[in-house]
């Protein structure tokens, strides 16, 4: 753990992990108490995403919430210009079946602390950023570049969320285009396959066609074991036997001793928290 | 009962019951993860179920199958008693205590023989415990030690019962003491308090006891007694009371029938009336104070016959003390104590109607079915044998008494000093336990004997007479000079009976039951006088409303040529007046001024003040009448302000107007099947229902395109609109995709249709987002909602890998049922409720407001309150279902803290769906699965297993807090409610401690949208950028809505910090945020990349370990909240971080 790189900043002690930089940032120059993002170079062994090229990535932790893409992107190009930032929740592969941001569905903006992907546009950058700590924190919030947070942002967010019927409807129908041609095909090759057999003679029974075959479903299922069990208990004849009527007999002085068994432990649970006194 | 014989059993069990044995495996999970204080499962081996049955074990289940209706009701009333009577030891001590009693007794001295009104024999250390009004009287009065002492009443019964032991000890006074015509004008009960007085202070002198007291024998003052305590430690262990009474033969009991004369006017009133031939008034309670110590012993020997070789009157006398106990019936002047119930045990013995082999259970049971089924009131009974011609008969009795219950000896009426309407109090409660023991579904052992009925829980409204001295100007005015004499000067004993048939005849059928607090002394030292008439400070009346008719305006009297206009018009007064009604009718009525509900409710009041002033001359300002005391709390608007009932009808209006339209639309390409409602305001029981607003254009940003307004920030925030969510099922069809992506889409095409078509046809401003459509419509947003009924179901869907087709809960699918399936149903049944029960909507609002004024209307869901408040309504024993939100109130707060949240569901019967067998099914389940329940589990028809409103929320901390503080909150609210003069701050309850927490933020009001709707209300707010009501400019813009800054902030302080810290604030316009650190947050972890959100690498220990930054987190809480946040208060003092 000597490796740990321990760093002089203004204010005291930086400590970071392993293989990570502690930086101090503060929203502005009046705040005492810098956060510390903590940054280290992306390293991944499988799924390399041609987004984050290894040696120019910085993988960023701990980025407080009020933190913008841009700013984080204007603070690092102080070390490097950068070509791109990603922030997320957590940590996420970048695999690149990244799901298509659609502008009015399943939007969530993140409020918490962050990771960030920053990629600069030389590989300099990242060792420029990993040995930045010396300078002293990074302020975020200056006049040249204010960020935008509490009542100017919730009014911002508030205006944002009012949207244009226009578009949402444009957007909805290019979807539905799509869909309606995805299914339209599936239901093409259904067709094509309805009757006609395998390779090895099996002839796929679907919803479609002439012989509409029922859906497989758990409901299903348990309606037919529970046709079953009546059609069993309506042939089975009851107090026929002696025998049934002893045990009908036994069976109840035995629910009756279940019971009386149950209700006296739970007097005695009473009794311990002290339920029967009317006073 | 070992492990191996549950599992060899498998097989055989299967066949015949399957659920069992799926039980028996949940039962094995839970038995690892016990936690104190939580119902385990028993487990019987099969041997032990299934051996063969003793003949006793036989009899033994049949009974309580049969009479009982669980064993668990037989199982606590044996708990119950063992709780309450007298072990070994405790009499051991009372027995040596009372021969020590007896040995003094014997030694007091005689005293010389004086004028009775000649004192001055007394010691300074004693003062007589009798008010000598008026003091001359003639006769001499000799003490002389006491001819025998015995033990009387409940003592030697063994119907003596916990907490309060006393034990009566009759001390005959010789017949010497007594002269001729003693039993005139108080001469016996002076001599009798002088005997006692004489008594005590020789007991005091001995320094012997604990304490030696006087106290009035059941609250009447003609009736001293004298309490003995023991000393020391053992001062708890036993009261005994001194009675005197005359040695036998000193009186003629003939004299003494209740139409007979014992007290003569001239001498009461101390003046010479000239008039002697006028009979003198006959003065029965007098007479019945002096024949009930002629009788004590004769009552002793005929309860002591009676409770011989019978076990079960003694646990049944026990059973019912304590019911009369929790209903605080057993003691004050007109009670009906322990003693009466004996009494009335050995009645139902005589007349056959109770049996010696009888159990105490049945004993209750049939003592309550007499008393629910018989009126004392009109049909008296009587202990003694008929056919005794020199006797008085009942008819006499009735004549003098209100309620009748003659002893053994044909005499005495037990119930002399009871009046009618406690007895109907009683009735009424017998009536209520008998319907409670025959209910199978609830627990009429926690109900009959556990649940304390205070008066202020028991009654929708209570009232207290402060001054009760005012009433002796009002017994002159109503000149009842004679029941004056008849009680001793007692002017309150005396107007009680009056007093409430005045009050029952205003209050007519508005009421179901007018009860009054039975008046009581404290007991005094024996070296200060008596307390006087007047310091019984005061007096309470408890009103049990009829719901249908205690709010109506309307008095209609008799038409105005008939006989009885004379008489209505006297009654009323002034109020009376000439009315033409629509049927043509002109008949006299008073017609009481409410414009709202809120004041409709006070009508009883308006009723009672009125006539009491106008027949008794008791002015307003002595009555303090608490009913609608926390009312102000859900008021808003200016006075007078109702309490929203009036704005959700009206937003219920709109709503139906709205929803006709919607089915009505033309050009949709699919139709409308059903309108629901989600937001509370539909259901009654939104805090502050939405008003209408017209927002000023001036105030505003605007977006002119979208017709929108926008909110300013260098201007305050705009008043909270609050958009009320409509749900709206579109029809289903083979045309709707089956796909959930391509659902969303589709709705969101009909949200954007629907706001066009809207538009044009109903000229409606409306406002399309992708989820939800905006209706600006008569002042209100309506957030309208497309839902298509199939997709929960499609958002279940799950194929297994065989290829079959499954149906999954999932969180969105869940949510959305939620939001589409049972919140419209719960909001339909809640409405359909406060139908039922006006008085549901303040409760529920009341609790809400207290929940939120205690900052955790954000731990508990809004649902659950409405069903928790639904369920004082719909399971409302043993008190009835709440007629105002006062009593609603306090019996929520009630529920909260006696309910045993960790052992039992909470059923709220909706709609009445659930059967008796349900019940059972609920129990057993919940008790199986009981670890993986929420803390709070609350049932309805349909949703009996999940408790789909707590699963959430609260977590088993909060819930915890939420007694604790509903506990408190019910002490100080009830005692202040209870106060007599009405003088508290009722609000207080309503403060939330926030000592209790680590760091407060302090809020700016200009912010806060919702500020007018604190506890504390402002006396001067920022303007909110809203027209005046009456404002006529129609508004072509949609105001700012469902913007609240104080919820953006908490929203982003939760998502930011919930790993750190817990955040309360007070919806309704609080202005300031408690947070509370989480102790396990603080404990430094080692390095994760996961675990690295507002940490910081510690400086402190080789190891990198990582703790909270709490200085930069801190003020972060200022960042994030720029422009609301006035300040952050970090309370370090408090962290031990």
């Amino acid at each position: 753990m000597a490796a740990s790189g321990v760093k002089c900043v203004r204010n005291g002690e930086a400590v970071a992990p392993l293989g990570y930089t502690a930086i101090p940032v503060k929203f502005s120059e009046k705040h005492q108490s810098p956060h510390y993002l903590y940054v280290k170079e992306h390293k991944v062994r499988e799924g390399r995403d041609p987004k984050r090229p290894q040696n120019r990535t910085l993988f960023v932790l701990n980025i407080p919430p009020y933190f913008t893409e841009e700013c984080l992107s204007r603070l690092f190009s102080n070390f490097c210009p950068v070509q791109s930032v990603e922030m997320y929740e957590k940590p996420k592969a970048g695999d690149g079946t990244e799901t298509p941001r659609t502008k009015f569905f399943n939007i969530k903006t993140p409020l918490g602390f962050q990771v960030a992907y920053v990629v600069f546009k030389r590989p300099a950058g990242v060792q420029a950023a990993k040995s930045s700590s010396l300078q002293g924190p990074l302020i975020i919030f200056s006049d040249s570049h204010p960020v935008q947070t509490g009542i100017h942002k919730w009014i911002a967010r508030y205006t944002a969320s009012i949207m244009d019927p226009g578009e949402l409807k444009t957007e909805v129908d290019s979807f539905m285009q799509t869909y309606d041609q995805k299914v339209a095909k599936e239901e093409a090759k259904a067709e094509k396959e309805e009757g006609v057999p395998d390779k090895e003679g099996w002839v796929k029974v679907t919803r479609k066609g002439r012989r509409p075959g029922l859906p497989w479903t758990e409901a299903a299922n348990l309606r037919a074991l529970e046709r079953e069990k009546r059609k069993r208990a309506r042939k089975e004849l009851l107090n026929f036997y002696a025998w049934q009527h002893r045990e009908t007999k036994r069976e109840h002085i035995a629910q009756l001793r279940k019971k009386f068994e149950e209700d006296k432990q739970k007097i005695a649970l009473m009794r311990a928290h002290r339920k029967f006194r009317p006073y | 009962m070992s492990g191996s014989d549950e599992e060899s059993k498998g097989p055989e069990r299967e066949e015949n019951k399957d659920g069992i044995h799926k039980e028996g495996k949940l039962r094995g999970k839970r038995r690892s993860s016990s936690s104190e204080g939580i119902l385990q499962p028993v487990k019987l081996g099969k041997s032990e179920l299934y051996k063969v049955p003793t003949n006793e074990e036989l009899s033994h289940l049949k009974e309580t199958e049969n009479l009982f209706h669980s064993n668990l009701l037989r199982l606590q009333i044996e708990e119950l008693l063992k709780e309450v009577t007298l072990k070994e030891r405790r009499k051991q001590r009372i027995d040596a205590f009372l021969h020590e009693v007896r040995a003094m007794l014997s030694t007091v001295p005689e005293a010389p023989a004086k004028d009775i009104t000649d004192q001055s024999w007394l010691p300074k250390g004693v003062k007589v415990p009798f008010l000598q009004v008026p003091f001359k009287v003639k006769g001499k009065f000799h003490f002389l030690p006491p001819a025998e002492v015995k033990v009387v009443g409940s003592y030697l019964l063994g119907t003596c019962i916990k907490p309060e032991v006393n034990v009566d000890v009759a001390v005959i006074m010789p017949k010497e003491v007594f002269q001729e015509k003693d039993n005139l004008n108080q001469r016996y009960h002076r001599k009798r308090a002088l005997y006692l007085a004489h008594i005590a202070h020789h007991l005091a002198k001995k320094k012997h006891f604990g304490s030696v007291k006087f106290a009035y024998m059941n609250g009447s003052h003609l009736k001293p007694t004298v309490l003995l305590q023991p000393q020391g430690k053992d001062a708890k262990v036993v009261t005994v009371r001194l009675h005197a009474c005359p040695a036998p033969g000193v009186f003629r009991p003939v004299r003494l029938h209740p139409s007979k004369n014992n007290i003569r006017t001239a001498w009461f009133t101390e003046k010479d009336l000239p008039g002697t031939g006028v009979a003198e008034p006959p003065t029965p309670h007098y007479n019945n104070s002096i024949l009930w110590d002629l009788v004590m012993e004769t009552h002793l020997l005929y309860l002591s016959e009676a409770a011989s070789a019978f076990r079960g009157m003694q646990d049944g006398v026990a059973l019912l003390k304590v019911w009369l106990r929790q209903r605080e019936l057993h003691q004050g002047l007109g009670c009906f104590n322990g003693f009466i119930a004996s009494m009335l045990v050995g009645f139902l013995l005589a007349t056959h109607k109770i049996s010696k082999m009888m159990s105490g259970y049945q004993v209750l049971r049939n003592a309550l079915h007499f008393l629910a089924t018989t009126d004392l009131t009109t049909s008296g009974i009587s202990l003694s044998k008929d056919g005794e011609p020199t006797l008085p008969s009942l008819t006499d009795f009735h004549q003098a008494f209100q309620v009748v219950f003659v002893d053994s000896s044909g005499l005495v009426n037990l119930c002399a000093d009871m009046t009618a309407n406690t007895y109907k109090q009683i009735q009424f409660e017998a009536r209520q336990s008998m319907e409670i023991l025959d209910d199978k579904t609830v627990d009429g052992f926690q109900l009959l004997f556990m649940t304390p009925k205070p008066l202020i829980r028991t009654f929708d409204h209570v009232f207290h007479l402060q001054h009760v001295s005012k009433l002796q100007t009002a017994c002159k005015k109503m000149q009842l000079l004679n029941a004056l004499m008849d009680r001793g000067g007692n002017y309150m004993a005396a107007i009680l009976p009056f007093f409430l048939s005045l009050l029952e005849r205003g209050l007519d059928r508005r009421l179901v039951l007018l009860a009054h607090q039975l008046p009581q002394t404290q007991p005094w030292l024996i070296n200060v006088d008596p307390p006087k008439h007047k310091d019984v400070s005061s007096l309470a009346f408890g009103l049990l409303l009829n719901l249908d008719f205690a709010t109506s305006v309307l008095e209609r009297g008799p038409e105005a040529d008939r006989d009885e206009a004379t008489e209505f018009r006297q009654f009323w007064g002034e109020r009376s007046e000439l009315r033409r009604f629509q049927d043509g009718a002109i008949c006299e009525a008073v017609l009481w001024d409410a414009s709202n509900l809120s004041q409709k409710r006070l009508i009883p009041k308006q009723i009672i003040c009125h006539i009491l002033q106008l027949h008794l001359d008791i002015p307003e300002s002595s009555i303090s009448y608490t009913g609608t005391l926390l009312e102000p709390l859900i008021k808003l608007g200016h006075e007078p302000a109702g309490t929203g009932e009036e704005e959700m009808v009206n937003l219920t209006r709109s709503y139906d107007d709205l929803s006709r339209k919607l089915w009505n639309l033309e050009g949709m390409p699919l139709t409308v099947t059903a309108v629901q409602g989600g937001h509370p305001a539909l259901r009654y029981t939104d805090t502050f229902p939405p008003v209408p607003v017209k927002p000023e254009y001036a105030f505003h940003g605007k977006i002119k395109e979208r017709a929108s307004l926008l909110p300013l920030a260098e201007k305050p925030c705009p008043a909270y609109v609050a958009p009320i969510k409509v749900i709206c099922q579109m029809e289903g069809s083979g045309q709707w995709p089956r796909n959930k992506e391509a659902i969303q889409c589709i709705k969101a095409a009909f949200q954007v249709q629907l706001a066009e078509v809207l538009n044009q046809q109903h000229h409606l401003l409306c406002r399309p987002a992708p989820t939800y459509t905006d209706i600006y419509k008569d002042g209100y947003v309506f957030r309208l909602q497309v839902a298509y009924h199939r997709e929960p179901q499609i958002l279940k869907e799950v194929v297994t890998p065989q290829g079959m087709l499954k149906y999954q809960d999932t969180p969105e699918s869940q949510k959305l049922e939620l939001e589409t399936l049972h919140l419209p149903f719960l909001t339909s049944s809640l409405h359909g409720l406060q139908q039922q029960y006006p008085a549901f909507s303040g409760t529920c609002r009341l609790a809400k407001r207290w929940i939120s004024a205690q900052l955790l209307s954000d731990s508990l869901s809004e649902e659950a309150v409405d069903l928790l408040a639904a369920s004082l309504f719909l399971c409302p024993a043993p008190f009835t279902a709440p007629s105002s939100p006062q009593v609603g109130f306090l019996r929520f707060l009630h529920l909260l803290t006696t309910f045993d949240w960790k052992n039992s569901p909470l059923l709220v019967n909706l709609n009445g769906e659930l059967k008796e067998a349900d019940y059972v099914a609920i129990r057993n389940h919940f008790m199986a699965a009981r670890p993986h329940l929420p803390a709070l589990f609350i049932a309805t028809p349909k949703d009996q297993q999940l408790s789909m409103w707590t699963r959430e929320k609260p977590s088993p901390q909060i819930l915890q807090r939420l007694l604790v503080l509903a506990q408190e909150s019910l002490q100080v609210l009830e005692m202040q409610l209870m106060d007599p003069l009405g003088t508290q701050d009722v609000k207080m309850v309503f403060r939330p401690p926030l000592d209790f927490y680590d760091v407060l933020i302090h809020l700016n009001p200009k912010q806060i949208p919702r500020h007018l709707e604190a506890v504390d209300r402002p006396v001067t707010s920022f303007s909110r950028g809203m027209l005046k009501s009456k404002n006529t400019t129609k508004i072509l813009s949609f105001p700012v809505v469902d913007y609240d800054p104080v919820q953006c902030y908490l929203q982003e302080l939760r998502e930011a910090f919930s790993d750190f810290a817990l955040f309360f604030y007070d919806k309704y316009g609080g202005d300031v945020v408690g947070v509370l650190w989480k102790p396990s947050a603080f404990e430094p972890q080692p390095f994760k990349v996961s675990n690295m959100k507002g940490r910081m690498v510690s400086k402190l220990s080789s190891e990198p370990m990582v703790v909270p930054n709490v200085e930069a987190i801190l003020e972060d809480f200022k960042i994030l909240g720029e422009g609301l946040v006035k300040m952050v208060e970090a309370r370090t003092e408090k962290w031990s971080i």
